[in-house]
């Protein structure tokens, strides 16, 4: 995979302190968002953790050497309340989602729920899949599945189908350890 | 003989003070008409060598600076209106009114990075790339402080603004005061344009006094959008970046 391309701002050490004047705080907000989603998508990262961690490291990440809210050449790390403050930026635009209440974990979608929705939609109407029943695993295997739905965490899939189903696009049955996640498209 | 004055003689010297200011006034009108065609063939001149070098004029900036002082020199102004001889000749006006939209966008858009405090020479590099100067050759330093006089006499809010030897472009209204120009200054010294109250006290004469001026100053550049604070460069300290004073990061944000 090629080498994330971090933003000249990563370098810049005042973006690593939340901004206290408005103005200057949305542009780093803004800038902020953009960052981590790109990160995301380019590791295929599906949860990030808005939590500090005792060693002074900030996030769980599966390369070390590339993190995301720690840039040890300028000696420069964000902090919980900044990393909450992005984070929650990136959920109201909906590629987010936190996964508790207090907001430790953030799911992030590569795609709102929304556009995931109407993906599977047309997926399901031009395939003429109605009716038909996967599982969770079975999705991950099945060649007729989009390689972008296979790349996605199960339990982002998971969330997709349950969104799926508030809309009435498929019912979700079964899944109280996850394998057995049942997805039957209307 | 001693000559008595009479009556002939103030006749004479009245009909001599006549002919010579008849002679006067011709010799005047000759010269004056002389004149007035040598300015005429100079200025027909100066009309044909900028339609021959129209192109250079447009493209190469010191060929334009030089043309630009002989045209100064003899009291012409080529920008002087968007119509007439000289703009359609030499589509000058044109040349600086493009040039003055594209000074602006700039500044608009460093304006979010910066908060519309930009340094000359970053601005007239954002511009050329702007330009692309592959097609119109690019434009120097003298082109883009004529442009942004320009758009000055439109009552805008692009100010050219000196501090310690350098020029700095505001885009934003209001005025660079003494303390912010110093402030500027001492930031400058960093390479990422950084700077503390402490260091900007001493610069105003240290004690409460200083700090207290060096509080008013940063905390401005922060309303502003100016500058950008940094808690983690000294524990329990804060540090304020000003992008305006950072050669480096004036280019990249």
């Amino acid at each position: 995979m090629a080498a994330f391309l971090y933003p000249p701002f990563y370098a810049y050490p005042p973006y690593f302190t939340l901004q206290p004047v408005e103005e200057t705080r949305a542009k780093q907000v803004q800038a902020w968002k953009a960052l981590i989603f790109d990160f995301c998508v380019h590791h295929n990262i599906h949860t990030v953790s808005a939590d500090d961690h005792a060693d002074g490291t900030v996030d769980v990440l599966p390369d070390p050497s590339s993190p995301l809210f720690v840039n040890a050449a300028i000696h420069r790390a964000l902090k919980r309340e900044a990393k909450v403050v992005f984070l929650d930026a990136l959920v109201a635009e909906g590629h987010g989602e936190w996964l508790e209440a207090d907001k430790h974990r953030c799911r992030v979608f590569f795609k709102t729920l929304a556009e995931y929705v109407s993906d599977v939609r047309r997926w399901v109407d031009e395939n003429a899949l109605h009716g038909s029943v996967y599982t969770l695993y079975e999705m991950a295997e099945a060649t007729e599945i989009p390689d972008e739905w296979k790349r996605l965490d199960r339990d982002v899939l998971h969330r997709i189908f349950v969104a799926c189903q508030s809309s009435g696009v498929s019912s979700v049955f079964g899944g109280e350890n996850g394998e057995d996640v049942g997805v039957k498209f209307l | 003989m001693r000559r008595r004055p009479g009556i002939s003689g103030l006749q004479r010297q009245q009909a001599q003070r006549e002919a010579f200011s008849d002679l006067g006034s011709v010799a005047a009108s000759a010269r004056q008409l002389a004149m007035e065609e040598q300015l005429q063939s100079f200025q027909s001149q100066l009309a044909q060598f900028a339609l021959k070098h129209r192109a250079d004029i447009n493209s190469q900036p010191a060929f334009r600076a030089s043309f630009h002082k002989m045209c100064r020199d003899i009291g012409v102004d080529p920008l002087a209106s968007n119509k007439g001889f000289w703009s359609e000749a030499l589509g000058l006006g044109e040349f600086y009114f493009d040039l003055g939209v594209q000074v602006a966008e700039a500044c608009m858009a460093s304006r979010l990075e910066t908060g519309g405090l930009i340094p000359l020479d970053v601005l007239v590099r954002r511009v050329n790339k702007r330009r692309g100067t592959a097609v119109s050759g690019e434009v120097s330093i003298d082109d883009v402080k004529q442009a942004i006089g320009s758009l000055g006499k439109l009552g805008s809010t692009f100010k050219l603004e000196m501090v310690s030897g350098k020029y700095l472009v505001r885009s934003v209204p209001g005025e660079l005061s003494p303390d912010a120009a110093a402030a500027i200054d001492v930031a400058a010294q960093d390479p990422d344009g950084a700077i503390s109250e402490d260091s900007l006290a001493q610069r105003f004469g240290g004690g409460v006094g200083g700090l207290v001026r060096a509080r008013e100053a940063l905390e401005s550049f922060m309303r502003d959008g100016m500058a950008w604070v940094d808690g983690q460069r000294e524990p329990g300290k804060y540090w304020y970046y000003l992008p305006a004073s950072s050669e480096k990061w004036s280019e990249v944000l």
